[in-house]
Formats: structure tokens, C-alpha cells, sequence
């Protein structure tokens, strides 16, 4: 059995299909051709670089790599990895459209990284910074995290002098979105705000309730947390609101809505 | 009091629970459009038209529920309840054909980020995953295409047969129609 690495760029497509569809057209013909030849291993696309990591007998990769050189949607197709493997690590074929914000798809990174960097054979420059662009997010989070070790030693009750924020919403896998969570998620997505600030806007009774939430989503991995010993100089929109502002009171339909919805648990909760 | 009627747009691609999820937080009987479809889509009737359902929240406050197919030939149609939307549900049936170009059509035509419109994206029938890595893979798709249209929506699991769950989703438009609040307010606050 052996594991190749093999990237190449993708096309722009010359129709109105649009860079997504593109994607996803390659990777459904894909995922169909190496279910047949018996191939697992993963897609990767970070704008128009594809990585992928096929596992399989040797005549199975080679018709791959034969289909792939031939696909007019790909070019520039080098194979940077291709070794000898006793078991294979995926059990499936699967894809990930990288995002560079996304903890989740950091950590496979992070796996995937570890499986081919040793062994790879980046022969051009080219090659190089394709490889580098996939993995671009990896590479600066450790930068990032031998900078401040510290971040991610936080617990529930040290979000003080914290400013919190989130690039994606957490996936049902990872986490299902509760009532709770659905106050603040929207809060921290695409922003930085300051704990002190979430404080303030009093979204549940208690600072407890809120760590809790809080908690649950550093712990799923969706939460960015960056210390600070004096947020008023960062460039964050909350640390200059009015110390004295509420939250905005929730208008007449918002009010009805929530009303509604707590009447009808009531009553689904009744024997 | 002035009335208030607000309205919630169900957009999904055939099979995706669009009816459903109107039978099951409408108080009316919906105005279903449905036809019997002519090729095997796995159910005997599809909607062809609006599904419209309302929702009385109190005696002068109501949400109105407009199921839209989610062909972009039935555009005209989306044209119609696209003005002064309360919030946008994308309803995506979890199986192994994502129609990619559906989802595009969709938010290009409804441009939830320049019409300030809240947008969720329901995940149904993902009961019929095989497991985790499965229903990932498929997010990972959604996600893709959201990400080109420069959205970051949650993307949410429901059951259009429970009312819970598809109370749910009402309650996840409103917490990020009232956080579009908070977060204009903070901005209009910015010295």
C-alpha cells in the first residue's frame, strides 16, 4: 500500500460556474473515481490550491494520478509525496475546504501536516509556496502560540482583562447551539469585544451563567481568547462605547417572539 | 399599538422540508402549492408554488411564513417576499448531492449581508449521516459556498417535524437580529 501527496491548482473556469461549484464539481468526480480504484484519503482547497492525500494500492494511485493529469480543470499537478505505508490513516474519502479562520480545520491541518512534511518532495518554488499557502494557517499559529502560551491556560472564571472573540460558528458536531449560546455567538463573530462589555450587557443573570457559556465554547475550540492588561487602548469598537449604555431593549415583535417561545416550552414541558 | 407583521422566507431545494417545517409552526393550515411530482424525488408531492403559513405571537403581532422553492426559475416568486424580510431560512437536505449552484442562486439573490436580512442555514434529515465526519464533510461544503458570498451564518441541524426544533430556529433570527442591534449601536458609539 502507499500514500501520495499530490497538488496542483485549480482552473478558473472559462463558463459562468462559479469557483465553488467549480470545487465541487472536481471533488464529486473525484470522490466517485476513487471510491472505484478503492482509495481513501482527503481534498484540501485553500482558494484555487488543492492538496490531496491518497492512500491505496499502487495501480489504483496511478490511474489517479493519470485522471488528475488529464482533468482540464486542474494544472500544474506535481506528486510532492509518495511512500510506502503499512496501514493507511483515513479510513474514507473526505474533503475540507480550508478556511484560514477556522480552529477546527487548523487541527487536521496540523495532522495532515505531520504525515507528509517529513517525507515531502517540494522539487519547484512554485511547489513551495503552494504547500506553504495550504498550510499557511498551521505555520503562523505555532508562531502564534509560542508568542503567548499562556491563551489557551484559561478557566472558567478568568475571562477578566480578556478580550473574546470568534471567526465561525461552532459546527453541530462539535457543538449544538443552545439557547445561551445563541446570545452571545452572534456577539463574538467576526468581533472582538471585551469581556467587561459582555458583562455589561447583561444577557443572563449572573457572571457564572455567562462563563459557563463561555467555557463551553473555549472548550470546543471556537473561542478566541486574548489577554490584556489594559483593553482601553486596543482598537476595539466596545472599548470605546459609553460606560453608562444598556443593551438596546428587544422591540415589540422580539419581545412577542421570546414570550411565544417560553409559553411553548412551558407547555411542552407539562406531563 | 400599530400592528406588526413581520415575514420569515423558507428557501429550500426539493425534499428539503420547506412544507414541513410551515405544517409544523404555522397556527393556520398552510396554503400549500404542492404538485405531484413526475420523477422519483422520494415523496409523492412537492411545492411548485408558496407555502404560506402565519404565526400570531400576540393579538397585533405575527410572522408570516413564505416556503420558496429553491430552483431559481421559481425567482419570481422570491421576488415577491424579498422586501422587508424579518429573516431568511435556507433549508439543505443532508445527502451526498449538495446542489452547490442552488445554494449560490439563493444568497446572491436574497444578498442577506447588503439587506441586513439574518440568515440561518438548517441542516434536515441529518439523522441519515453514517456519522460525524460525514455531516462535516457537508458543512464543510455549505461553508465554502457562504464563504463566497462573504457570509458567516450558523449552520444548524433541524427537525421540520418538531416544533421545537423548528422553534428553534426562529429564536436563532431573533438573537442575531437583535446582536445586528447591539453591534450598530457599539459601531454608531466608536469616538
Amino acid at each position: 500500500m502507499k500514500r501520495i501527496a499530490c497538488l496542483c491548482t485549480i482552473t478558473e473556469p472559462e463558463d459562468h460556474t462559479s469557483h465553488s461549484e467549480n470545487v465541487f464539481h472536481i471533488f464529486d468526480s473525484a470522490r466517485k473515481f476513487n471510491k472505484e480504484q478503492n482509495i481513501v484519503g482527503t481534498f484540501l482547497v485553500l482558494n484555487n490550491v488543492l492538496l490531496q492525500i491518497l492512500e491505496g494500492e499502487p495501480s489504483g494511485l496511478a490511474n489517479v494520478v493519470y485522471r488528475v493529469n488529464r482533468d482540464p480543470r486542474i494544472s500544474n499537478v506535481a506528486v510532492i509525496l509518495n511512500t510506502a505505508i503499512e496501514t493507511p490513516s483515513f479510513t474514507r474519502w473526505s474533503i475540507k475546504l480550508l478556511s484560514e479562520q477556522c480552529a477546527a480545520h487548523r487541527t487536521y491541518l496540523q495532522k495532515i501536516h505531520s504525515l507528509i512534511n517529513e517525507k515531502s518532495l517540494l522539487k519547484t518554488n512554485e511547489d513551495r509556496i503552494r504547500y506553504n499557502k495550504i498550510f499557511q494557517s498551521i505555520l503562523s499559529e505555532n508562531i502564534k502560540q509560542n508568542q503567548t502560551p499562556e491563551e489557551d491556560s484559561y478557566t472558567s472564571t478568568s475571562f477578566n482583562n480578556t478580550l473574546l472573540g470568534m471567526s465561525s460558528w461552532p459546527r453541530p458536531t462539535q457543538l449544538r447551539v443552545n439557547a445561551g449560546l445563541m446570545k452571545i455567538c452572534p456577539l463574538l463573530i467576526g468581533h472582538t469585544i471585551e469581556y467587561k462589555k459582555l458583562l455589561e450587557l447583561e444577557l443572563f443573570n449572573s457572571a457564572q451563567e455567562l462563563n459557563s457559556y463561555l467555557q463551553q465554547l473555549r472548550e470546543a475550540k471556537a473561542l478566541t481568547i486574548i489577554q490584556t492588561q489594559d483593553p482601553s487602548n486596543l482598537h476595539s469598537f466596545e472599548a470605546h462605547q459609553n460606560k453608562n449604555q444598556q443593551t438596546p431593549r428587544p422591540g415589540r415583535f422580539s419581545q412577542a417572539l421570546k414570550n411565544f417561545i417560553s409559553g411553548q416550552g412551558m407547555r411542552a414541558s407539562k406531563p | 399599538m400599530s400592528n406588526i407583521y413581520k415575514k420569515l422566507a423558507v428557501v429550500g431545494e426539493v425534499g428539503s422540508g420547506k412544507t414541513q417545517l410551515i405544517k409544523t409552526i404555522s397556527e393556520i393550515s398552510p396554503f400549500a402549492t404542492e404538485a405531484k411530482s413526475s420523477v422519483d424525488i422520494g415523496k409523492e408531492y412537492t411545492t411548485v408554488g408558496i407555502d404560506y403559513g402565519r404565526l400570531s405571537l400576540s393579538e397585533d403581532i405575527a410572522l408570516g411564513l413564505y416556503g420558496l422553492p429553491g430552483q431559481k426559475r421559481f425567482q419570481l416568486l422570491w421576488d415577491m417576499v424579498r422586501n422587508g424580510l424579518w429573516g431568511l431560512l435556507v433549508l439543505t437536505k443532508f445527502n451526498d448531492e449538495l446542489n452547490v449552484k442552488s445554494l449560490d442562486n439563493i444568497l446572491e439573490h436574497f444578498d442577506p449581508i447588503n439587506n441586513q436580512i439574518p440568515l440561518v442555514i438548517g441542516l434536515t434529515h441529518i439523522d441519515t449521516a453514517e456519522n460525524d465526519q460525514e455531516i462535516d464533510l457537508f458543512i464543510d461544503i455549505i461553508s465554502y459556498a457562504l464563504e463566497q458570498h462573504g457570509i458567516n451564518a450558523p449552520i444548524v441541524p433541524v427537525d421540520p417535524r418538531d416544533i421545537e426544533s423548528s422553534l428553534m430556529i426562529l429564536q436563532l433570527l431573533d438573537a442575531l437580529e437583535q446582536s445586528s442591534a447591539i453591534n450598530m449601536e457599539a459601531t454608531q458609539n466608536v469616538v
